[in-house]
């Protein structure tokens, strides 16, 4: 008997050594769908819809202070490059008659036209005075993600705005936007070039220098405060230092050149191309113009250096292998790598805010185009194409645009892209030529 | 003089020895058929959703005739004539081997028609700021009805593409199914028919291609899941080697519900937009009159990897 109970269990045993796996096998084969693959969006950008704000004392004034604030609002958020603004005569909502809050408002009504994000506002404008309560709303998800509410004088229209549209940026992307940050550029609309400052969208275009010689290449110190550029107005290119708020200079005005002013990050230093020496190579000096070292030493000319967002690198322009070309130098070591091969002319580089790339301008075909490159050697990756020289690019504070100047339409503008180059727009229109834009990192709205 | 009668019963072993022995030995059989029985039998309770229920009860007929699927039904369409019951039998003998059967759709990842206008891609080719940027700068009314004109044909473009895809796809399947038939030794009549365009054969063989109404559709509602997904990569960031899978059910009226991923990215961002892609997309068009299902549940893999290419 207790021959058979061994036989039996042994049977059982086998049994279930043999059939267990097949079952457990069955059982991870979990993957029971089909997947099918979808990698090519529709629409590369998120659809917003931005009504007009609801006004509460429904005077004149009122309404057009409260239209004009929805219309910079849709215009600057639009401006990032991240949105898809959707047209408002598909909005089934008016802004008087509709309640502007969560409880209030019909979600069906804004997903059925593709809105993923929804901005309402409430204006209202007594004796000068303006008040907005702004809300941004996950139209899916029906909830509200940020509510401000901004009060001030009519003047502080634009600000506000740009307050709130920093705040649905930070939301979406972790760091503030452009909208605080200014663009510095040449300009020749006065019969000279003549550095001008204008806000991040082009708005109220402001004459820095009057001197009636050249200036050029114009640096934004990181906190915003001191604006660095190259003059001639003794005659002789010198490096001017501007204090913009108490309107102060200092300058480098050593024996020889000195151009291309680039200031460290986050430091009253800056790097800039001296030839007292004879040759032209870079210099490291302090904001009131005092050399501190000097950073490239080889027989040829080195400029327009451009310093990593951690400040322990720079990008610089030399012509040591015979053509100019972008390298990039350690300060510590002073390692110098080069960083661009491919064509025979590339200059003005500019380091992106996030780190990782480098665009400079470089000449294809014998037209000049912004290429950006990774720093890990990744493929230059064309930006513009076919329209008239491009260059002097600048990244925007968070790293999403480039501001560059091209002569595509005939005089040489400002013009602005996103990161991939999409999205190509002439930032302002003036008199003459506007070149060299380059890009504040602060944020002048805090 | 004891020991005489358990003697008999036990001739292996002798004594009081061999007693404990039979219990601890008991005990332990026991156990071990308890063990092994719940391996046997416990994992055999969960895997029912293994055979789709989509995928029993198919009857190939033609399209219902959503606008964007127009061309589909004209060459599917002939078998309509011959759903009747017999076949349905024939797929409940045999569902497992369809359900493996579906061969991997390839053909989503070839829809690249709305590329070209978008130009997130840096090849020269492909942007003309010059061309666009005039006319924003200059005429911002004509500008909009070009990009509406331009949207529409690509609209047209990719929808014909991705039946004409669809139908490819699926008559490479029938030639396949069709060699390994005729390697397999059935009739050449079976093989002709098939040829036309994928008839449910007359034997039980046929029962492979009777999944590709439901193939079909499937594709369909990915597509019009596709045509509503809005994702920036500007705002995901470094997103190339994400992606993102959601298992969903379409009702006969193509309302879509019980929308659960499968698989996370890790991007939020890049998640949340392919939930959205799915809700705004419902509801798709109705399931085509060979379907008897309540639902069809189905996958959908979101990789941005393609912005770029």
């Amino acid at each position: 008997m207790i021959v058979r109970w061994l036989g039996c269990t042994l049977f059982i045993i086998v049994a279930n050594l043999l059939i267990g796996p097949v079952f457990c096998f069955a059982q991870s084969d979990k993957d029971q769908y089909e997947y099918i693959d979808i990698s090519n969006p529709f629409l590369r950008k998120i659809p917003l819809a931005v009504p007009l704000f609801k006004n509460e004392n429904e005077t004149v004034e009122e309404k057009r202070l409260s239209n004009s604030s929805a219309e910079l609002l849709a215009a600057s958020l639009e401006f990032t490059g991240y949105f898809k603004l959707l047209d408002r005569g598909a909005f089934l909502f008016d802004p008087q008659k509709d309640g502007i809050l969560t409880p209030q408002i019909n979600f069906a009504n804004w997903t059925v036209i593709g809105a993923e994000l929804l901005i309402t506002g409430l204006f209202k404008e007594v004796d000068g005075n303006i008040t907005m309560e702004l809300r941004l709303f996950d139209t899916f998800k029906a909830r509200r993600i940020v509510g401000k509410k901004y009060s001030g004088k009519k003047a502080e229209q634009r600000r506000m705005i740009h307050r709130f549209c920093s705040e649905v940026i930070k939301y979406l992307t972790g760091h503030r936007g452009v909208f605080g940050s200014k663009i510095a550029f040449v300009s020749n609309g006065s019969g000279n070039k003549e550095i001008y400052t204008c806000a991040f969208d082009g708005y109220n275009a402001q004459q820095v220098t009057r001197n009636r010689s050249i200036n050029l290449s114009p640096a934004w110190s990181s906190d915003g405060r001191y604006l660095a550029y190259t003059s001639y107005k003794k005659k002789k290119p010198d490096i001017f230092i501007k204090n913009l708020a108490e309107m102060q200079e200092a300058s480098i005005n050593k024996k020889g050149l000195n151009i291309t002013p680039a200031w460290v990050p986050g430091k009253f230093e800056l790097a800039a191309t001296l030839s007292f020496a004879g040759d032209q190579e870079i210099y490291l000096l302090t904001g009131s113009g005092k050399v501190i070292k000097r950073l490239t030493n080889i027989r040829g000319i080195d400029v327009s250096p451009t310093w990593s967002p951690d400040g322990k690198k720079f990008a610089f322009v030399s012509n040591r292998a015979g053509s100019p070309q972008v390298y990039v130098q350690d300060l510590a070591s002073g390692k110098v790598r080069r960083l661009t091969y491919e064509g025979s002319y590339n200059t003005q580089p500019s380091w992106s805010p996030q780190g990782d790339r480098i665009a400079y301008a470089s000449v294809v075909d014998g037209r000049r185009n912004i290429v950006v490159m990774g720093l890990d050697g990744q493929e230059p990756l064309q930006l513009t194409h076919e329209s008239g020289d491009n260059e002097a690019p600048s990244w925007s504070p968070d790293g999403s645009l480039i501001v560059f100047s091209s002569n595509r339409e005939g005089p040489f503008r400002i013009y602005v892209m996103t990161a991939f180059g999409t999205d190509q727009r002439r930032l302002l229109v003036m008199t003459g030529e506007q070149t060299n834009p380059k890009w504040s990192m602060n944020d002048f709205n805090n | 003089m004891k020991k005489k009668p358990y003697a008999h019963a036990y001739p292996l072993e002798t004594g009081a020895g061999s007693r404990t022995m039979v219990l601890y030995f008991g005990i332990s059989l026991i156990i071990h058929l308890i063990f092994f029985s719940s391996v046997v039998f416990w994992p055999a309770s969960a895997p029912k959703p293994r055979f789709s229920p989509g995928s029993i009860n198919v009857n190939l007929v033609s399209l219902p005739g959503p606008p964007s699927a127009a061309p589909a039904p004209a060459a599917v369409s002939k078998p309509s004539a011959k759903p009747v019951a017999a076949p349905k039998k024939e797929v409940k003998t045999a569902p497992i081997e369809e359900v493996v059967a579906i061969p991997p759709p390839k053909t989503l990842p070839e829809i690249k028609k709305p590329k070209k206008t978008v130009s997130l891609t840096p090849k020269p080719e492909k942007i003309k700021p010059k061309k666009s940027l005039k006319k924003k700068t200059q005429d911002r009314q004509k500008m909009i009805d070009h990009a509406v004109t331009k949207v529409k044909k690509k609209v047209e473009k990719s929808e014909t593409d991705s039946v004409s895809q669809a139908l490819d796809r699926l008559k490479k399947k029938v030639e396949q199914t069709e060699a390994s038939r005729v390697q397999a030794g059935s009739t050449g009549q079976a093989a002709a028919g098939a040829g036309k365009g994928g008839v449910p054969g007359a034997t039980g063989s046929g029962g492979q291609r009777r999944l590709e109404l439901i193939d079909l559709y499937k594709i369909e509602v990915a597509f019009q899941v596709e045509r509503n997904w809005a994702f920036s990569q500007q705002l995901a960031g470094e997103s190339e080697t994400l992606q993102v899978s959601l298992v969903f059910k379409v009702m006969s009226g193509g309302e879509i519900s019980d929308i659960r991923f499968t698989e996370r990215s890790g991007n939020s961002y890049l998640d949340e937009s392919a939930y959205r892609a799915i809700v705004k997309a419902s509801p798709v068009s109705p399931h085509p009159a060979g379907i008897r299902t309540p639902y069809v549940t189905m996958g959908v893999r979101f990789t941005p990897e393609g912005i770029r290419k």
